[in-house]
């Protein structure tokens, strides 16, 4: 669960940042012709990355404990509807 | 000398002085508010007052929008700001950045002691604050896991942003077990930091008691110390708890948490449409440009009269041919007359010329040997004797000696 949480935060993050990246250094136009198209390949890879990102995104919620021996665990976390 | 100063001299030399004053420039100010103007243009305009001084205040639109109350006159504060001077009119007054009600007596006076000491530390620095990340993967949630707040943070991330983990980190936010349950919380999000990106510590609203656990040294302490970046949410809008001063971010509202805390998804899906167009847009650029840059190259002149390249060459192949093409016509002419010459020669040679001016050849027979002396052939023997058109075969009757000459004298006299 919690390294799970970790992959993610890479993935969309640093997707995210190398787009707007590939975009800007796209449009500086200092690139050559073969880098300008492989600029934009990865770039719309990485649309197509962050889009999929989205679309599969569910939020997950648990809980952070100690256990007794002192580790760190996540649990299922359930709101509980009595309490406001 | 006397010298003679202009009023914006003066005006300008208190504003240097006051404004150059370290005291002045970052204090807080108890007192009552009195002429209390809310200007059109946002701005605030006021005076605090005690029992015998009055300090003309302005809170400007940027700052009182922050506000969690609005003031009024005959209302306690404490501002927070720095002494300037309004040079065009020479007034003196404090430019308030913050301010709240005074309203609790003695609980405030151990608040501003303790934000005062923790001020001088150097823990509420603005420099201190971390930027919050755009695109947090995992918020932590320190908060009770029973309450209002988490159920509100929890409605409004998965709303706006439903990729988010949150990881609730259980604690108890009232009653004297709350710093340290706080503490322990945020110990846990430390232990846990390589994994969280944010987190949102606080509660719901409740009297300033119930609050009060996040004005404790040691929560703030923690906050200051938590490797996370912290945004504090603490009661309703108008609760300002020394939390909020050392967190990286206040939100007025655990719900405000959540929404500082993650991008809503919608925004995120315009911005990706943003950058993929952007892209495309910079990608047919970039192709435009080069073809431009290929074209131009094209359009020069090698390319455009590319005839001009081989002209020079193809003249030389020219030349260099028409002088082969005399040379060998002259050699040939050369050969041609050398050869008519030999032929000539050739012709006066020819036994066959010989014989066609009347001259025989004198063979013997049966061997064809040329008889070229009388000696070879005796009287009675065959020979041959080729002419120009056939040839007669004869026997010897007589032979004589002696050349031509002597033959046709001896002839005459016989």
């Amino acid at each position: 669960m919690l390294m799970q949480g970790e992959d993610v935060k890479i993935d969309f993050e640093k997707a995210m940042e190398e787009l707007e990246e590939t975009v800007s250094r796209l449009e500086a136009g200092e690139l050559t012709l073969e880098e300008s198209l492989e600029a934009f390949e990865r770039g719309m890879s990485l649309v197509r990355m962050c889009r999929k990102k989205l679309d599969e995104a569910e939020t997950k919620i648990a809980k952070l404990v100690e256990t007794k021996g002192g580790e760190l665990v996540t649990e299922p976390f359930r709101l509980e509807e009595d309490v406001g | 000398m006397l010298t003679i100063y202009s009023v914006s001299d003066v005006n300008r030399r208190i504003k240097q002085v006051i404004e150059g004053d370290e005291f002045l420039s970052g204090i807080w100010v108890r007192g009552e508010i009195s002429n209390f103007t809310y200007h059109t243009s946002g701005h605030m305009y006021f005076s605090l007052k005690d029992a015998s001084a009055r300090l003309r205040c302005v809170m400007f639109r940027g700052n009182n929008m922050r506000l969690k109350f609005m003031p009024a006159d005959g209302m306690l504060v404490f501002a927070y700001g720095a002494v300037g001077v309004y040079e065009k009119a020479g007034d003196v007054q404090l430019y308030v950045e913050d301010m709240m009600p005074a309203g609790t007596g003695s609980l405030y006076l151990a608040f501003l002691q303790l934000r005062d000491r923790l001020a001088a530390e150097g823990l509420l620095d603005a420099a201190r604050k971390r930027p919050l990340p755009r695109f947090p993967s995992v918020v932590g949630v320190v908060t009770s896991p029973t309450g209002a707040a988490v159920r509100d943070i929890i409605t409004v991330i998965s709303r706006r942003a439903p990729g988010t983990t949150i990881l609730v980190v259980p604690a108890q936010v009232q009653g004297d077990e709350a710093p340290e349950s706080i503490v322990k919380a945020l110990d846990l999000v430390n232990r846990a930091s390589a994994l969280i990106d944010v987190v949102i510590v606080g509660r719901g609203g409740g009297s300033i008691e119930d609050l009060w656990a996040f004005n404790d040294e040691r929560v703030a302490r923690a906050i200051a110390g938590c490797k996370v970046p912290v945004i504090s949410a603490v009661g309703h809008e108008t609760d300002f708890t020394i939390a909020d001063f050392v967190a990286d971010r206040r939100a007025p509202t655990p719900s405000a948490a959540a929404e500082m805390a993650v991008p809503d998804m919608a925004e995120t899906r315009q911005a990706i449409l943003q950058l993929s167009l952007r892209l495309e847009a910079a990608a047919t650029a970039e192709v435009r440009r080069h073809r431009e840059r290929l074209e131009r190259v094209a359009r020069s002149h090698v390319f455009r009269f590319p005839q001009d390249i081989t002209r020079e060459h193809r003249q030389k192949l020219g030349d260099a041919y028409q002088r082969m093409a005399a040379a060998m016509a002259h050699k040939l002419s050369e050969k041609r007359e050398a050869f008519g010459a030999l032929a000539a020669r050739l012709d006066v040679l020819s036994p066959l010329g010989t014989l066609a001016r009347g001259y025989g050849v004198v063979r013997t027979l049966p061997e064809r040997r040329v008889v070229r002396s009388v000696r070879s052939v005796a009287r009675g023997d065959g020979v041959e004797v080729v002419l120009v058109d056939g040839s007669l075969e004869c026997v010897v009757s007589t032979v004589k000696e002696g050349g031509p000459d002597a033959d046709a004298g001896r002839g005459r006299e016989d």
